[in-house]
């Protein structure tokens, strides 16, 4: 087992990982795939070679050169194609063309069959040498024109490509000089000079060149110098520990076992022991990229860390402001970078605008904005243009779009790192998942303004509505009030006539004038009745005005109800005569204390009740008898009236204590009813605290109630009352009543 | 004898109904057309009771009752308020200035006003 076959060996199982990790990095890409018939076309190589010098047969080595040379016109090829292609994913010549440089290869590989490539091989302690025969040149020529039309495409690339696309090249060129160097030497210059004993050198080289190539397809966007040097840290490690192991291992196992083994299971050893080894290739890179990155990431941030912070602060926060003044700073914290801007706009203006470590450069204007595009741009990816400038002008090296899918919001704008590392590619993966989950948290908080602002707007057109409203209240108010005080001084106005037609009469009654027939008795009697139906319905008018205006109060008298229902249906007497009506008062039977009530209204309520009663019992329509009784019953005192007229029909009963309801029989009897009656008692009985009741038939007749408590008028209404009764007095010495 | 009753009343008509009715209950009555004249037979004929409109022209009711109380006759005069006025603040600033009773023309008769007055003679 020579040195030079174990290179081979793990220079094949490398190669051929290689290949296959970038072919499974994106088998879609054109450029994945060239570089995959590349690689596998160098390992064909390397596999070639390993039976070149290792096999004792003449016939396998001469076939194992020949396939070595084949295998090197593929080779040339494809780095011819993947330098036409490199570094972007389309071919930039025509398929013609592209046929065209192929078909020098086909002719060359059908020579590299015969003997005019290799002529002959032997055997020699190294391994296998061979004579070149007359189309070697040929080879020779073909290889130096198509890697040297490579390497003009590679440098042409690397002239015309800028930031990390120059680094892409960048690291490829190396990696093809110093194979190309190195192969060149011991395959090329030695073999024609006679030695072929280094030629093993070689294939290891290559897996410089595509190792380095390899790494600028998968990881073309990581050209942050740390990341180059910890990787090379890394790989240089951990292809170190497999080396040392292997040997180790295969040298321990051979130099023990040389003789006791077979050359064929020793041979199957190194395999399985290559295979072993290539699997412990990842956990082994594993470990070694952890140790590298703690040593050159210092202040490294989780990725996954940051984009769960970020997604907490989305998820706990709805108002705009607040959203992204955290996550700027939880950006700016993380990743360490001097400035952070966000930028939302609402109808194409710029509508809000939030920013952290702001260093200068002034504020971006959205005319300058929208020159950004609605993209991620990376200042160090682009080559030199107004975006360029501005991105420079503002300090700005990562513009992020923010958009849902159904519309744009606006900017993530992001300064420089305070390391002054680029942004790499893992940066920016986490980047743009965050800018996603910014961009529909900024909508959903747009839409969150835009309620509040509309609740805004709906709270002051409410307010000024309200105003409005106020100010027609307060003019309405006023209304009332003006009314009240036309009715107040009508009312005193009426009364003054009024007070002399009743007192007149009451005199002329009482013979003050002289004796009088009884048909001039009976006038007289019909007068003093009108006038004091007229005084009550003057009190109404003044009572439920008053009540309009909220004007309505209640005074505090001492009152003997013994003395008040008699003396109110005296004054009754004769127009229940003149009516037919037989009026008939029960009084208590047990006298009924003073009791603290309004005087005048009391006497109205029960005069409108005992009146009405006498009015809808009148025969014809009514069985013409009005019963009136006063009950002491526990701390109530009672209050009843019971007649047998028209009554008041069900369907109707629920209005009657209505303002100016009149039930359709009771308008038939008395068309000229206010309709203010009820109303004003149920009104009088329920402020001094008592309650009212009926209960009718229509066509039998109805029975009408009321309670007082003995305590008499609640303290709190007549505090109140007192409190109106002020204002009443107030606007009148205005007003000059 | 009888009790001189000062009838303050600028409305004739009204005057004289119960000029009648007092006379007729035996009461020897002075009359006052307004305000300074009421306070002016005060002075002269000392009543033994006032009955007191209060809505005339010059002089009116309340301020009968204000000169009244400060020349601090009140304590030995009853004055009884005789009106068609009935708001509250006015029957409570009547009372307020002293006078013992506050009747609504309208609702009594000529006679029963003169009831009224009795209680306050005696």
């Amino acid at each position: 087992m020579s040195i030079r076959l174990v290179v081979y060996i793990f220079t094949f199982v490398m190669i051929f990982i290689t290949g296959i990790f970038v072919l499974l990095n994106n088998n879609k890409n054109r450029l994945n795939q060239t570089f995959f018939a590349f690689v596998m076309s160098v390992d064909l190589w390397v596999l070639s070679l390993i039976f070149a010098d290792n096999s004792s047969s003449l016939e396998i080595v001469m076939f194992a050169s020949r396939a070595a040379y084949v295998s090197a016109i593929l080779m040339s090829l494809f780095n011819l194609y993947l330098s036409f292609i490199f570094p972007n994913k389309h071919f930039r010549i025509k398929k013609l063309a592209l046929i065209l440089i192929s078909i020098p290869s086909i002719l060359l590989i059908a020579f590299a069959g015969t003997s005019l490539v290799v002529q002959s091989v032997s055997i020699k302690d190294y391994g296998a040498d061979v004579v070149t025969g007359p189309v070697y040149i040929l080879f020779f020529i073909y290889l130096v024109i198509y890697l040297g039309m490579a390497m003009y495409n590679y440098t042409m690339s690397f002239r015309k490509s800028k930031g990390a696309v120059k680094l892409q090249v960048q690291f490829l060129l190396i990696g093809i000089l110093i194979s190309a160097v190195i192969a060149a030497i011991t395959n090329l210059v030695l073999v024609v000079m006679g030695f072929s004993s280094l030629g093993y050198l070689g294939p290891p080289s290559l897996l410089l060149f595509i190792g380095l190539t390899a790494f600028a397809i998968v990881k073309h966007k990581l050209f942050d110098i740390r990341a180059v040097v910890a990787r090379s840290v890394t790989y240089v490690l951990t292809i170190g520990v497999i080396a040392i192991l292997y040997s180790l291992i295969a040298f321990q196992l051979t130099g023990r076992f040389v003789d006791s083994l077979s050359h064929g299971w020793r041979d199957a050893i190194y395999v399985v022991l290559t295979v072993i080894l290539a699997f412990t290739f990842s956990p082994l890179r594993r470990f070694f990229e952890r140790i590298s990155n703690r040593i050159f990431y210092r202040d490294r941030y989780d990725s996954q860390e940051l984009v769960n912070e970020i997604g907490r602060i989305l998820a706990s926060e709805i108002d705009l402001d607040k959203v992204s003044s955290r996550v700027l700073h939880e950006l700016s914290k993380q990743i360490k970078i001097d400035k952070a801007e966000i930028i939302v706009f609402g109808e194409n203006q710029l509508f809000y605008e939030n920013n952290v470590f702001k260093n200068g450069g002034g504020q971006i204007s959205p005319e300058e904005l929208s020159k950004l595009g609605r993209i991620i741009v990376v200042r160090d990816d682009i080559q030199t243009s107004d975006k360029k400038e501005l991105m420079q002008k503002y300090g700005i090296s990562i513009s992020l779009a923010l958009r849902t899918s159904e519309k744009f919001i606006g900017y993530m704008l992001l300064g420089e790192k305070k390391s002054g590392d680029i942004y790499n590619d893992q940066d920016l993966a986490v980047l743009k998942i965050i800018a996603n989950e910014v961009s529909v948290a900024m909508a959903n908080a747009l839409s969150y303004k835009e309620i509040q602002l509309f609740s805004e707007t709906l709270a002051e057109k409410v307010r000024q509505r309200t105003a409005q409203l106020r100010h027609a209240n307060d003019q309405l108010k006023e209304l009332d009030k003006a009314k009240d005080e036309f009715i107040s001084m009508a009312s005193h106005q009426l009364r003054t006539p009024l007070t002399t037609v009743k007192g007149y009469a009451s005199m002329l009654q009482e013979g003050d004038f002289g004796k009088l027939t009884k048909e001039q008795m009976k006038i007289v009697e019909q007068t003093l009745d009108g006038s004091n139906r007229m005084a009550r319905l003057i009190d109404d008018l003044l009572n439920v005005s008053r009540m309009d205006a909220n004007r309505f109060f209640l005074e505090g008298n001492q009152v003997d109800l013994n003395k008040l229902v008699p003396e109110e249906l005296e004054q009754l007497k004769s127009f229940a005569e003149s009516k037919k009506v037989e009026l008939t008062y029960a009084a208590p039977k047990q006298k009924i204390p003073i009791i603290q009530i309004d005087e005048n209204k009391t006497r109205q309520v029960v005069m409108n009740l005992v009146d009405n009663a006498l009015h809808y019992s009148a025969p014809p329509a009514g069985g013409g008898h009005v019963k009136v009784s006063l009950v002491l019953n526990g701390d109530f005192v009672e209050f009843w009236v019971a007649d047998d007229g028209i009554g008041v029909p069900a369907a109707v009963q629920k209005k009657l204590f209505t303002k100016m309801f009149r039930a359709p029989n009771a308008q038939g009897v008395r068309p000229d009813g206010t309709g203010l009656g009820l109303y004003l008692v149920k009104r009088v009985v329920e402020q001094q605290g008592g309650e009212i009741w009926f209960e009718s038939k229509e066509g039998k007749g109805s029975t009408f109630g009321f309670k007082l408590p003995l305590s008499g008028i609640p303290k709190q209404v007549l505090e109140e009352s007192k409190k109106i009764g002020a204002k009443v007095a107030a606007s009148h010495a205005k007003s000059g009543t | 004898m009888s009790k001189v009753v000062l009838l303050v009343e600028d409305n004739d008509f009204i005057r004289n109904m119960y000029q009648l009715k007092l006379a007729k209950a035996d009461f020897s009555v002075v009359e006052a057309v307004d305000g300074q004249m009421a306070l002016d037979k005060i002075g002269e004929h000392k009543p033994d009771l006032v009955l007191l409109d209060l809505m005339m022209p010059n002089v009116n009711g309340i301020d009968v009752l204000k000169s009244l109380k400060k020349q601090n006759l009140v304590p030995g005069l009853p004055v009884i308020v005789l009106t068609n006025v009935m708001d509250p603040q006015t029957i409570e600033q009547a009372k307020e200035l002293g006078a013992r009773d506050y009747i609504v023309k309208t609702d009594l008769t000529p006679s029963q006003v003169v009831e009224k007055l009795q209680p306050f003679l005696k």
